[in-house]
């Protein structure tokens, strides 16, 4: 048995010793773990403190008790920064202005200003507090005072009062988002319903102003009557003495709106990332800052959840402890708002960070957070791992034998950028990214029963791809779509207009990232997305129009944007845009509830393309390079890729924002966004792990291997056999064999290819937003055991292996090419002795070669990307 | 009083009632011959000045002696009849196929040299009679076959030098045919696919697209795309005979011009939709330099709008010799005066509302637009009448003009499109008044309750019709309808007219006889002898006055509005044309339960006309061709001559069918 132990040295150096620990030092080190103090381990304990932080730094406390708590982190020897807050000695330089108690928190007592000092071991840090507005009551406010108890307490949350329904007749807006609302049905009564402004059954307050105490609101979370929901509140609490005041004194909504009444504009979390070991723990600070300018401690007033428990938990105070090595982000939620911080708890400190070399901005962040979380990147990926996977990424095409000698022999140092130019300027790269965006902008036959119209969408797509067009055109052009043009035909479902919400929603996930399909019927349970910002969208598209030859109920159709209003409809939707709620007229509105002028009334969709496609709009850019970076990563520094919400934060937010900003800074170029990531290091990484990075799959460490999508692993299988697929383009009895030999699989537009292999590996059928990366299913291994695709094409004439045969070349230069076309790799020394033993063993030296084809292009190596 | 045995026959029509439903299929008796059906031509053409044989297929054509050009220019002789062999079917195929036997007709055609480019009808003669027509398309320029050499590879594709014309067809399942072509740094060029309507309601929707074979790091053998173009035709469940262009004529109204970036030489694919092919999807591939004489072939067709349709100079004088009131000027020059005391609609109008209008010259002036014109400050002044030429050429773009009108007038706004067509262009036009209220626009809003719920569509006509109230000045505002069309070829010209009473377009048909009735081309007639068959003859009368008497656009005319002589000229001896009557299509008039009040819709009137072979009319060899021709009554007298059709008729050996054995009726 052997366990690690490691002794701090001074200036950060330390040794590391592997002792043998008999039973009875391990008895010792629990006894003197039990003892330890909260938050350090016995080894944090013996190590020296390099540095001291105490957050907030200089922070202002406004208002009649008002209270500040403070964290002190300590960076150890071993490179983690811990939490000691509750461990340190904490001094006021003046204890009439206010005091401070042995957790770090300051409370108000006079005006003026002081310097708290926090000591731990033999340090000490300092910062400047200001104390002002003593004898300012803070104005009480509904929202504020009110919703933050039901946020706190989680009657608001989805599953609960917040849900879309309410729960038992109540219905709270999550998150306390719409405090009138809330105050309405607590106060008046009634049960909401989705599809109408209207309150059914009793309208029985909630409250009792006659008998405070007697009120619903009180009795049912304190289990003094039955509650669905259990006990939420203690009768002895603050919440609970807050809302019985509040009751008492007439249930007030405050002056919502007047200056004394501030809102939340946003929440901030300290520290925002935290790294852990296997028994950290750490508090978080939450400050709001308030629409008046200041800034309150609001950390006892949020509600805490782990985004996964079996890594970090949190309990109600912010205090988060470690479970299980891995990434996590707790959510912060306060009345109307949600924040979060990102956790990772990692096996072990590294005793000396390595110097990895960094290649451009996209290492700098990520390396930069693989440092602070003790995670090593794998090494460079080798030239064969490079070509491969650049190869497959960029132009969905393995590289022919000849070019894979060719760039493995290369000594250029510059080869590896020469081979992202070559590729991005190639007519595959064209033919690949043509088949990424006309998934994401679902090119398929079938979309106007018009497999035309699908050529001429996706030749749309082809000439922006071809052209490098600026993303943000290319947007737009779609967006604003009218007439006889490829991207108006994606705005129809077989002959009709799409319904405006289903066009919405889309819309607004493809270029902004974000799901708003539940906001269509009720407030996003999650999010802070109501129905009303919704449908203002929504709006902007119902002036969609369809033209068509009247006279012949038939002809040349498409659609345009007229004034007066909206396109065929088969369920009887009027011709203007109506709350379903509320059923008011609805006018184009973005986000943020600024009308559209009138004066800008026409061609609406443009003028949201605009909007949405603005440099100064975040969302459209971050979509896209989150998107693209998925791509080639296997995971979305948001993840899913179109899923962006405060709910799912990214990995490396920083990371997001600088490739999305750089993005805009070039005009949107693609080809500049793709050519930025392949040339960072990051990109480069071997797949091979190291002993840090093992269980990373979230920090881009190293390369994971990733399942090639449908078509793509059809074209690679033509590739490595060298015989072409037989792709059947109609189901009729005459069409047994249908494109003509060459076609490739990614060049074919689903809805017009009915292939088996397709249906096996799960081809998305782009009649919705594309939705799941593949994954393999037994189905594809019985189909790589007996499917046409795996086995008759091995035996053909003119296989790669049969044209090897007749050009009378050896085993060993038969198993390099085959390797070489399969694997962009020669084999081992082992797998190439193996093999050739293997094959004179045959007693057929081509059915042997074939085995050997079927093998590897089953192999798990060649149906990923690695 | 009229001769059954003249070959003239006048017809009395007082037909504006249109009869609703379709008629019910129903078992009929059949005669003792076949008609014979064209289905396919390969190749689909020649040059001018040159000779070429052809394969004609389809059913019935056992015993085809002539084909049938109607035009000196051509000279073909029948070399072969053989029948076809049926191919293997399986299953429900198999049960399908107990289909008449196909023949092939191998012809050789002589082309004058002074034939027209342009598509020919051609039909054949066989022992059921005279044949529906396919369309020969003739050529100036070199027309070539297709290398009978594989040239489906890039590897191994057919050069060809420019211009020409490709006879080519797809064959096979998954074919695909490579040309290539030399082309000069900047060269611009013209690619059109020619194929007949008939291949394209047998699924043939030919695409084309434009390579560089440069090849690439990833394989020498890649192809770079340069273009693609499909010819959308925005239709389903094409027909013949139904919606779309006029069978025969090639269904494309767009091609496809490329400019080259460098001198090379460069491949062009040919294709299929679905890589579907079929020995009968024949196609003329046309390589044509633009510039110089080029036009495009492809502008021939009409895609069921009418924004094609002709105005020039003369449309005037062309309405008026189509008039069907007596208000025509007795001067074309002058200013229009009623030629009649007879109560007319403009003098109805306005007599409601006690005034008199000061009539419009009928002398139209002719206006080209001038840029900048985008907003009513820098709008052109024009005219009445006014024939306005310009062009939208840039997306947005939007064309200004101001025209005065010095008491209240009724007026008729025609629109063309002698560019880029409708969907490819899409002119809206749009009439404010002083005070910048819409008056009009041809873009219409149609509500409709129909079984599958409530529709709200819209419309683009090239017409409007609209009454002005007041004198003053108005201002048209002429853009595309997307505001994303634009560019030199989205040319338009406006005439903005008095309106005129007139027949518009006819057309010809046979009455149908349920949904089973697949017959193609009714145009032309084979009768045995005491045999009688039907065409039904359908006139538009556009711009009559009339009053809307309901909120579902229920119109009341004035009495003897549409009234109409029909005639059939050239009648062979022994076969004579009779009034008739049938359960007619309503075609015109949709089922809309709300029409604005300035939706331009043409009224249509429809007749039926027998023709009928006596018992003992003798057997024809060759078909006569019969016109037919309209005489509008204006009053009580009948009015100038319009041509209608021409349709050739033949008596053919054998018999009609027996008549049902029945109960008699009548009264």
């Amino acid at each position: 048995m052997e366990a690690v132990m490691t002794r701090g040295k001074s200036k950060g150096r330390r040794s590391r010793r592997r002792l043998p620990i008999p039973g009875v030092v391990l008895l010792a080190g629990s006894v003197l773990a039990a003892l330890a103090l909260p938050g350090l381990s016995v080894a944090e304990e013996t190590q020296p403190v390099e540095s001291l932080r105490l957050l907030p730094g200089n922070p202002q406390i406004w208002g009649a008790e008002a209270s500040q708590q403070f964290l002190l982190l300590a960076r150890f020897a071993d490179g983690l920064e811990r939490d000691v807050t509750d461990q340190a000695r904490y001094d006021l330089s003046d204890p009439q202005v206010a005091e401070v108690d042995a957790s770090g928190k300051v409370v108000a007592r006079s005006n003026g200003r002081v310097v708290l000092t926090a000591a731990f071991r033999d340090r000490t840090a300092s910062t400047r507090v200001l104390i002002d507005g003593i004898s300012e009551e803070r104005p009480f406010s509904f929202a504020r005072d009110i919703g933050a108890i039901f946020t706190k307490t989680g009657c608001n949350n989805s599953e609960c009062h917040g849900g879309v329904k309410g729960q038992g007749g109540l219905k709270l807006s999550v998150n306390a988002l719409f405090p009138k609302e809330d105050y309405r049905w607590i106060t008046k009564g009634g049960i909401y319903q989705v599809m109408s402004a209207e309150a059914a059954g009793e309208q029985k307050p909630r409250i009792d102003l006659q008998d405070p105490e007697q009120s619903l609101l009180l009795l049912k979370p304190t289990l003094a009557v039955p509650h669905g929901g259990g006990q939420r509140l203690n009768p002895e609490s603050a919440s609970y003495r807050t809302l019985l005041r509040w009751i008492r004194d007439g249930a007030p909504y405050g002056e919502e709106g007047s200056e004394e009444i501030a809102r939340i504009e946003r929440l901030e979390v300290l520290p925002r990332e935290v790294v852990l070991d296997r028994k950290g723990r750490h508090r978080l600070l939450v400050t709001a800052h308030m629409s008046n300018g200041r800034r309150e401690d609001v950390s006892e007033q949020v509600l805490y959840e782990s985004n996964d428990h079996e890594i970090v938990e949190v309990d109600e105070s912010g205090v988060v402890t470690a479970k299980g090595v891995g990434e996590s982000a707790v959510m912060i939620r306060a009345a109307g708002q949600a924040t979060s911080a990102r956790f990772g708890v990692i096996a072990k400190p590294l005793p000396r960070y390595p110097e990895v070399a960094k290649r451009n901005y996209v290492d700098e962040h990520v390396f930069g957070k693989l440092e602070r979380f003790n995670i090593i990147p794998s090494e460079t990926s080798s030239d064969s791992e490079f070509l491969r996977r650049i190869c497959l990424d960029l132009t969905g095409t393995l590289p022919p034998a000849d070019r894979v000698r060719e760039f493995l022999s290369s000594g250029d140092p510059d080869k590896r950028d020469g081979l992202v130019e070559t590729l991005l300027n190639s007519p595959e790269y064209v033919d690949y990214w043509t088949y990424f965006f006309s998934e994401l902008l679902r090119v398929y036959s079938g979309a106007t029963l018009n497999a035309e119209h699908a050529l001429i969408y996706e030749d749309w797509v082809r000439k922006n791809i071809a052209a490098n067009v600026p993303y943000d055109r290319m947007a737009r052009e779609r967006l604003a779509a009218q007439g006889f043009s490829g991207p108006a035909w994606s705005y129809w479902t077989f002959r009709d207009l799409t319904p405006v919400p289903e066009i919405a929603t889309e819309q607004i996930r493809v270029f902004l990232g974000r799901r708003l399909g539940c906001a269509q019927c009720h407030n996003h349970p999650f999010e802070n997305w109501s129905q009303d910002q919704f449908w203002g969208l929504a709006a902007f598209f119902g002036d969609m129009t369809q033209i068509m030859e009247v006279e012949k109920i038939r002809g040349p159709y498409f659609v345009i944007d007229d004034i007066e209003g909206h396109g065929r409809r088969k369920d009887r939707s009027p011709a203007r845009i109506l709350h379903p709620r509320t059923k008011e007229q609805v006018r184009p509105s973005f986000p943020d509830g600024s009308l559209l002028p009138d004066s800008q009334r026409r061609d609406l969709r443009m003028r949201l393309a605009e909007w949405m496609t603005a440099p100064e709009n975040p969302y459209f850019a971050e979509a896209i390079v989150n998107r693209v970076w998925g791509h080639f990563f296997g995971r979305g520094i948001v993840e899913p890729v179109d899923d962006f919400r405060a709910t799912n934060p990214p990995t490396h937010p920083e990371l997001l924002k600088a490739l999305s900003r750089d993005f805009v800074d070039h005009g949107y170029d693609l080809k500049h966004l793709l050519r930025t990531i392949l040339r960072s290091r990051t990109y480069q990484l071997s797949g091979l792990a190291n002993e840090t990075n093992r269980d990373d799959k979230v920090n881009y460490s190293r390369a994971l291997p990733r399942l090639l999508e449908a078509p793509v692993l059809l074209d690679a299988i033509t590739r490595a056999t060298g015989v072409d697929s037989e792709l059947v383009v109609s189901d009729k009895p005459d069409a047994t064999s249908g494109a003509p030999p060459g076609t490739r699989a990614i060049n074919l537009i689903p809805g017009m290819v009915p292939s088996p292999f397709f249906e096996v590996y799960n081809r998305n059928d782009r009649r919705g937003v594309p939705e799941n990366k593949p994954q393999l299913t037994l189905l594809q291994s019985l189909h790589r055991l007996s499917g046409p695709t795996f086995t008759s094409r091995l035996t053909q004439d003119g296989s790669r292996v049969d044209g090897l045969l007749k050009e009378g070349a050896g085993d060993r230069e038969i198993i390099e090419d085959l390797y070489l076309s399969a694997f962009t790799r020669f084999p081992t020394d082992r797998e190439l002795s193996g093999l050739e033993a293997m094959l004179a063993e045959q007693p057929s030296r081509r059915e042997g070669l074939q085995s050997l084809t079927w093998a590897l292009v089953s192999s798990r190596e060649f149906v990923h990307n690695h | 009083m009229v001769s059954h045995r003249c070959n003239r026959l006048m017809i009395g029509l007082f037909l504006l009632s249109f009869t609703a439903g379709l008629a019910a299929g129903a078992d009929r008796p059949k005669p003792s011959y076949s008609e014979p059906e064209l289905q396919t031509l390969v190749p689909l053409g020649g040059r001018v000045g040159s000779s070429l044989e052809v394969e004609v297929r389809g059913k019935f054509l056992d015993g085809a002696h002539a084909a049938w050009m109607g035009h000196d220019a051509f000279e073909a002789r029948v070399k072969s009849v053989e029948p076809v062999a049926p191919p293997e079917a399986e299953g429900d195929e198999k049960a399908e196929s107990k289909d008449d036997g196909e023949y092939r007709v191998r012809l050789r055609i002589d082309i004058a040299s002074d034939a027209t480019p342009g598509p020919h009808p051609l039909r054949l003669v066989a022992a059921g009679g005279v044949s529906n027509r396919l369309y020969l398309q003739i050529h100036q320029d070199p027309v070539i076959a297709e290398s009978s050499r594989p040239h489906q590879k890039p590897a191994t594709a057919q050069p060809v030098a420019v211009p020409a014309v490709v006879n080519g067809t797809i064959e096979r399942q998954g074919e695909l045919d490579y040309y290539s072509l030399e082309a000069s740094k900047g060269q611009e060029v013209a690619f059109e696919v020619i194929f007949s309507h008939e291949t394209l309601s047998k699924g043939f929707r030919p695409q084309l697209r434009i390579y560089e074979a440069a090849g690439s790091w990833l394989g020498s053998r890649q192809l770079t795309q340069l273009a693609f173009h499909s010819e959308v035709h925005g239709e389903l469940n094409l027909s013949p005979g139904e919606a779309g262009p006029p069978p025969g004529t090639t269904p494309i109204n767009s091609g496809l011009k490329y400019r080259f970036g460098k001198a090379g030489r460069y491949l062009v694919e040919v294709a299929s939709e679905r890589f579907q092919g079929k020995p009968e999807y024949a196609y003329q591939l046309r390589i044509a330099p633009v510039g110089g004489d080029y036009q495009s072939r492809l502008k021939d067709s009409e895609w069921g709008r009418t924004f094609t349709r002709r105005i020039g100079a003369d449309r005037l004088e062309v309405l008026w010799a189509r008039t069907v009131t007596s208000n025509r000027p007795t001067d074309p020059g002058a200013e229009g005066q009623p030629a009649s005391g007879r109560p007319d609609p403009e003098t109805t109008y306005d007599n409601q509302q006690g005034k008199r209008p000061a009539p419009i010259p009928n002398r139209v002036t002719h206006w080209a637009e001038k840029e900048p014109n985008d907003g009513s400050g820098r709008a052109t002044e024009v005219a009445l009448p006014g024939l306005i030429q310009g062009s939208i050429d840039r997306p947005g773009d939007v064309d200004t003009y101001r025209f005065k009108l010095p008491s209240a007038q009724r007026l008729a706004f025609e629109i063309q499109t002698p560019g880029l067509s409708p969907p490819h262009f899409t002119p809206r036009f749009e009439i404010r008044d002083a005070a910048g209220r819409t008056m009009v626009t041809n873009l219409h809003k149609v509500n409709s309750t129909l079984s599958e719920g409530q529709w709200v569509v819209k419309d683009v006509e090239s017409k409007v019709i609209e009454t002005f109230d007041q004198e003053g000045e108005y201002t048209l505002e002429v853009s595309d309808v997307t505001s994303r069309s634009g560019s030199p070829d989205c040319l338009y010209r406006l005439l903005i007219r008095p309106q005129i009473p007139h027949l518009g377009q006819f057309t010809v048909e046979t009455l149908k006889r349920g949904t089973e009735d697949r017959r193609v081309d009714p145009l032309r007639i084979n009768l045995a002898p005491g045999e009688a068959k039907t065409l039904v003859i359908t006139a538009r009368v556009e711009e009559i006055d009339a009053r809307i008497t309901d909120s579902l656009g229920e119109r009341a005319f004035d009495w003897g509005t549409g009234e109409m002589i029909l005639q059939a000229e050239g009648l062979p001896r022994g076969v004579h044309a009779l009034p008739g009557t049938g359960i007619l299509k309503i075609k015109g008039k949709p089922r809309y339960e709300t029409i604005l009040r300035y939706n331009y819709l043409p009224d249509v009137l429809q007749a039926v006309m027998v023709f009928h072979a006596e018992d003992d009319a003798q057997a024809m060899a060759l078909p006569e061709s019969v016109r037919l021709t309209a005489r509008p009554l204006i009053g009580s007298r009948p009015g100038p001559t319009i041509p209608v059709a021409d349709v050739p008729l033949m008596v053919v050996a054998g018999s009609a069918a027996k008549a049902v054995p029945g109960e008699a009726v009548g009264e």
